[in-house]
């Protein structure tokens, strides 16, 4: 049977009453935890699992995957909203789409979001439908020492993500690193600038760091500016969908998200984050309208919140293919599988090929579900910024608190939100850019066990990993380009200097 | 009107938030009314049960099924609490602090083991809590890929022998089970082989298959699939007798074929010390009758683990000797200082 016959015969699986259902309510509920900052598919699926154990292992697998998706669509609406990332995928949609949200332009944000995310997911999974046993092969060829390539690289392109100063920048992306490197070293066990601290033995939740910067620093920011209060708030019904610009604007950048976040969604572990950091960068950089950037651009929203929707179907290629899983909410997808006895790999196409077809062609019904849930939604959410701030800041507080408590059942993880909210507040005053921290913080485990392992496979030489073909590559790459910037910069002062002196 | 709508709204979400948190801190203050000094009724109320890891997990898993189990024995319900962080420490800090009323158990397992060895914890968790009952146990299991040059361990050693570190092999965890049968696997047959620590038996699985590394020492779960489609060869298991499961009925233990020794990493339950004694009875008798359970035994081994009860007295005696164990391997090879 050809994939074509295959995947209408899933689709036909799918369209059954009971598990038609079971993919509304999979992405009603994964479309209300992404919404829920600090809530993600991984606090999710974990209530599911124990509640589906009387379930059909299909109807099972559509409602978890409709979870997994849903998630990923209801991440960007606090960003927009209130800029608090909802996960490690959304932080980049803060910067613009917060900005939008304070011209009014809430709803556009939200819809494009929305838009994107389906545009893209609808891609990620026609490239899951068509080429996921080739591609898995290919991500196998990535071993600990191209993570690190691909994470040094990565760092090297997107630490001035901001394009503001990058001397600023390099010290944000430093201290990320230094915050990255708290609890115990993974080969030796040892204890990294702990204090003694318990509780800081596994390092610092990612989301925690990020709700708080971002999130509680910009609460406490609008404290001090009572001025403001009601200004943004007036706005027109029609005013919350996108006009036909701000369409035409997207439209590219949701397919250039799609593509971009599939390739790097491939990539296992940070790919969903780093996509969007990608796509952020390359929309930017093509940008017709460059002087718009950091005051709400509305590719800034429709490029990222596309490429991490497509890297989440990529992410389900090694899970469906190879049957590993490559990030926690993925390796949550797998246990639901394996407790319902489907251990998915390459012997699930040929041993339960009907399930298999069911749970792609879900994928697709689930998108479309997505899209009509999510388009009304964005009036409803978009309102919401028309509560006064008085009455709005301190729910958004304890919406907050409550999902960062919710991540690890931990009072000191709200101890650390608040120490990183006022971190936030005073970085942001004197005119830090929060994202190379972000980036740095990030990037920096990857890039440590990367380095630790591959130079353990590497023999312990160098050159040996810059002599593999692919992280070699990446390596040389990321130090040209350094070297680059680092040469404009130092003419650009010189010229500057000369003109002063003229 | 319309503000109206937008309170009840975000009153609908955050009440939605608080659901989704758990609430199962309220179990705690409701005290047990006209207590008679002579007459413990255990348990009125529901029973929260704390978790050290994070959802998901095989101990998670295992927990939420042994909980379900166990409301059938105990007649109430018993809530799950997942308190991830510090290695396990956090989640047995917790138990330890919690009230010994039998309202309060958790889930103990290998890891704070690890944590009371690498002296993260002052606490001796062996002595300082109440173990109840074993629920499970598993073996670590080595293998290569299938395309490799070696099909039996005597080959992959004699290989090992003449190039010394030129195998590397991966684990997951740095001083856990993994980590432990990789290095007696390296002690006892005097091999020098490199270590790689994984987080995460997948991305150990991902790096052998790429051909990153050659070889991987992790639980039986990890690499069902990939003997089923024959990806994976598994040369030997680290437990005292062979495992059940079909895929892996022919692989030899390591015992089996002459090397002295083994490593089982066990899943039990404890409880807070000093528990009324009829407590504690009604506790152990519901666990031997939830572990033995037809269900949830099939529920364990559909988790990949293997089902084993044994008494609080013989779970205690098993936990101490893991410790020595750990301690003196661990310290032999430089983990420890």
């Amino acid at each position: 049977m050809s994939t074509v016959s295959s995947l209408l015969s899933g689709m036909a699986a799918v369209m059954t009453p009971t598990n038609f259902i079971a993919s509304i309510i999979g992405v009603l509920i994964g479309t209300l935890t992404g919404v829920l900052p600090g809530l993600g598919i991984t606090g999710a699926l974990a209530l599911l699992l124990p509640a589906s154990y009387g379930l059909s292992p299909a109807t099972a697998m559509i409602m978890f995957c409709g979870v997994y998706y849903g998630a990923m669509y209801g991440g960007s609406t606090t960003s927009i909203l209130v800029n608090i990332p909802g996960e490690g995928a959304s932080v980049v949609t803060c910067i613009e789409g917060y900005e939008m949200a304070k011209k009014g332009r809430a709803g556009a944000a939200l819809a494009v979001a929305a838009i994107g995310s389906f545009i893209a997911g609808t891609m990620g999974t026609v490239g899951l439908t068509f080429f996921a046993p080739m591609l898995a092969k290919a991500a196998l060829a990535f071993g600990p020492p191209e993570y690190f390539a691909i994470a040094i690289l990565g760092l090297v392109l997107l630490f001035n993500i901001s394009g503001k100063s990058p001397l600023k920048s390099a010290l944000m992306v430093m201290i990320g690193l230094m915050v990255g490197t708290i609890g115990f070293d993974p080969m030796t066990g040892v204890s990294r600038f702990t204090m003694g601290i318990i509780n800081l033995e596994d390092g610092i939740e990612f989301i925690i760091f990020t709700m708080g910067l971002y999130g509680v620093g910009e609460i406490l920011a609008s404290i001090c500016k009572p001025e403001e209060q009601g200004e943004m708030m007036k706005f027109k019904f029609r005013d919350l969908y996108p006009n036909r610009e701000e369409l035409k604007r997207s439209l590219p950048a949701m397919f250039r998200g799609g593509i971009l976040g599939f390739l790097i969604g491939l990539m296992p572990g940070p790919g969903m984050t780093i996509s969007t950091f990608v796509s952020y960068a390359v929309e930017k950089r093509l940008s017709k309208h460059p002087e718009e950037w950091g005051h709400g651009a509305i590719e800034g929203v429709a490029g990222p919140e596309s490429a991490n929707n497509a890297a989440n179907a990529a992410q389900m290629v090694p899970l469906l293919s190879l049957g590993l899983p490559f990030n926690s909410s993925g390796a949550l997808l797998l246990a639901g599988f394996m407790i319902h006895g489907v251990a998915p790999g390459p012997m699930l196409m040929s041993t339960n090929p009907d399930l298999f077809w069911a749970i792609i062609a879900s994928l697709y019904i689930g998108n479309v579900l997505l899209l009509i849930i999510n388009l009304p939604l964005v009036g409803v959410f978009a309102s919401l910024l028309k509560i006064p701030i008085n009455i709005l800041l301190p729910i958004v507080m304890v919406i907050t608190f409550t999902g960062a408590y919710a991540i690890n059942n931990s009072l000191f993880d709200l101890g650390l939100l608040l120490l990183f909210g006022v971190l936030g507040f005073i970085l942001k005053q004197a005119k830090f850019d929060l994202a190379p921290l972000v980036i740095g913080m990030f990037l920096g485990s990857t890039i440590e066990k990367g380095l630790v392992q591959g130079m353990i496979i590497s023999n312990g030489s160098f050159m040996t990993l810059l002599s593999r073909p692919l992280a070699g590559t990446m390596l040389k790459i990321g130090l040209a380009v350094l070297l680059f910037s680092i040469l404009r910069s130092i003419y650009r002062a010189m010229k500057a200097r000369k003109a002063a002196v003229v | 009107m319309k503000k109206k709508a937008f309170v009840s709204l975000t009153v609908l979400m955050l009440v939605l938030a608080m659901a989704l948190t758990g609430c199962g801190g309220n179990s705690n203050s409701t005290e047990p009314q006209g207590q008679d000094k002579n007459e413990i009724k255990y348990p009125e109320r529901p029973i929260t049960m704390i978790i050290p890891n994070s959802p998901g997990g095989s101990t998670d898993l295992l927990g939420r099924t042994v909980a379900k189990g166990l409301e059938k024995y105990l007649g109430q319900p018993v809530i799950v609490q997942n308190k991830p962080g510090g290695s396990t420490t956090i989640g047995a800090n917790e138990l330890m602090n919690s009230k010994p009323d039998g309202y309060t158990i958790g889930s103990v397992n290998t890891g704070m083991i690890t944590s009371s060895v690498f002296k993260k914890s002052p606490t001796n968790y062996a002595q300082e809590l109440e173990p109840i009952a074993l629920a499970a146990i598993s073996p670590q299991i080595l293998a290569v890929k299938s395309d490799s040059e070696w099909k039996t361990l005597d080959e992959f050693i004699k290989y090992a022998k003449a190039n010394p570190g030129k195998i590397k092999i991966g684990h997951t965890s740095v001083g856990g089970s993994t980590h432990m049968a990789t290095a007696l696997f390296e002690k006892t047959t005097g091999i020098e082989i490199e270590d790689v620590t994984f987080d995460g038996g997948s991305n150990a699985v991902a790096a052998l298959l790429g051909g990153h590394i050659q070889a991987a020492m992790l639980s039986p779960v990890d690499f069902k699939q990939f003997m089923e489609s024959k990806q994976v060869t598994a040369l030997a298991e680290t437990g005292e007798e062979r495992i059940d499961d079909p895929v892996y009925k022919d692989v030899p233990t390591f015992k089996e074929l002459g090397y002295d020794f083994s490593e089982i990493l066990w899943q039990g339950f404890g409880a807070p010390k000093n528990m009324p004694e009829e407590v504690k009875q009604k506790l152990v008798e519901a666990f031997e009758k939830t572990v033995n359970d037809p269900e949830v035994k099939q529920a364990i081994v559909d988790l990949g683990l293997t089902p084993k009860y044994s008494t609080p007295e013989e779970f205690k005696k098993m936990w101490l000797e893991t410790q020595d164990k750990y301690k003196e391997v661990f310290t032999e090879i430089g983990l420890i200082k």
